[in-house]
């Protein structure tokens, strides 16, 4: 016998009744691809969020005007007071601490909010010039609307979490001057994540939150 | 017709070669089943390239084959069985299972690669070339790959060497 008869002999072998199903591999096929493009459209989202929140919001010069950045795809070529942060480990950061609803582009920050392993706190984790890091935070009191996070060392930046009755977020330096700053709203449920680079070397005196009208909300001081 | 329906068409009158494909691989009906089953699911998921394709048999032959490969790879803790209700085996005639026996035997004493080797040279009678390219590997991977396998196949069925195949492609 020679291997062609041999696996002749098991071809000719009466086969028992097939349990494959032509209308589960199409629904299952249709599975894979529905993840795929879902896949697909979030990365792409999270880059044209990216993009075009470059390209769209004010961006604080260091000369201290606000611009709006000139439309450009390469991120060097907008002007900006910190350079354009690479977001190196935001894959690995982004997988430790999983974003529990969107993912908000601050500049110069990436800023999600995560689950965290203490109860009746969140994570508000960020990645931008100075790397990623997370932090806890506990809900904002029903008095108060906005709380500050942090300041990014050697970046003229603050950051921190809003309600979402906060619409805006602006910086006001000691000599009378207003810096806007850049606020995403509903980034996990009723909690919105800001940010406001100023000039650097200015000296800081407030924060002001205010509401959709334009009605002030809160004040912190800094 | 829909690409669908060309789906479903096509598969459906080619469930029992494929079927006839994936049984020497792995000498289960149980587990062709499960091989088909997923390989026609990738099928569909890349259905628009392979109606596209020159060859769509050959196309998911390929498919066929390194889904085998694929799950040989993986450990058996990730194996899936796709079906809930198991059929029974038909019986055949006592020569016949007594011959088949043997020859599962001795496949599954052949290592997965030389197996796949051997099923596409023997069984779908594909030249060197047709197999390398299957295989994605060279034609002396696939002689060698052929050779080894027989040698196996003959120890285990205590088979002259010149009575299975030659292998003068070596």
């Amino acid at each position: 016998m020679d291997a062609k008869q041999m696996f002749g002999s098991l071809a000719t072998q009466e086969q028992p009744p097939t349990t494959v199903d032509v209308n589960r591999a199409m629904a299952a096929g249709r599975a894979v691809r529905g993840r795929r493009r879902a896949a697909v459209a979030g990365t792409t989202a999270v880059i044209t969020a990216v993009v075009a929140a470059g390209m769209v919001h004010p961006w604080v010069r260091k000369d201290d005007v606000a611009v709006s950045a000139t439309p450009s795809v390469t991120p060097s070529a907008t002007p900006s007071a910190t350079p354009w942060p690479t977001y190196e480990g935001f894959a690995e950061r982004k997988k430790q601490t999983p974003p529990k609803g969107k993912i908000a582009y601050v500049p110069p920050l990436l800023m999600w909010v995560s689950d965290a392993p203490v109860k009746n706190q969140l994570f508000l984790c960020e990645i931008g010039p100075n790397g990623s890091s997370c932090s806890g935070f506990r809900p904002i009191p029903a008095k108060e609307f906005a709380r500050t996070q942090g300041k990014l060392r050697r970046v003229d930046v603050w950051f921190g979490v809003a309600k979402d009755a906060v619409h805006a977020v602006t910086a006001v330096t000691r000599d009378g001057r207003k810096v806007p700053g850049v606020l995403t709203r509903g980034v996990s449920p009723g909690i919105g994540l800001w940010s406001v680079e100023y000039p650097p070397g200015a000296a800081m005196r407030s924060l002001v939150f205010t509401g959709a009208k334009g009605e002030t909300l809160q004040r912190i001081a800094l | 017709m829909s690409p669908d329906e060309e789906y479903t068409a096509y598969v459906t009158g080619r469930l029992s070669w494929l079927r006839k494909i994936a049984y020497p691989l792995c000498q289960d009906w149980h587990r062709a089943d499960d091989l088909v089953q997923t390989a026609i699911t990738r099928l569909y998921v890349k259905w628009r390239q392979a109606r596209a394709a020159d060859d769509l048999d050959a196309y998911v032959r390929v498919m066929l084959i390194r889904v085998f490969l694929a799950e040989q790879r993986g450990g058996w803790f990730s194996r899936v069985r796709l079906t809930s209700a198991i059929s029974h085996q038909v019986p055949v005639e006592s020569g016949d299972r007594d011959l088949a026996m043997d020859v599962n035997r001795a496949l599954a004493a052949v290592p997965p690669r030389q197996r796949a080797t051997l099923v596409l040279r023997f069984h779908c009678d594909l030249s060197v070339e047709q197999t390398a390219q299957a295989l994605g590997c060279s034609t002396g991977t696939v002689k060698s790959q052929t050779s080894d396998g027989l040698a196996t196949l003959r120890s285990m069925l205590d088979t002259p060497k010149s009575r299975l195949a030659p292998t003068e492609d070596r």
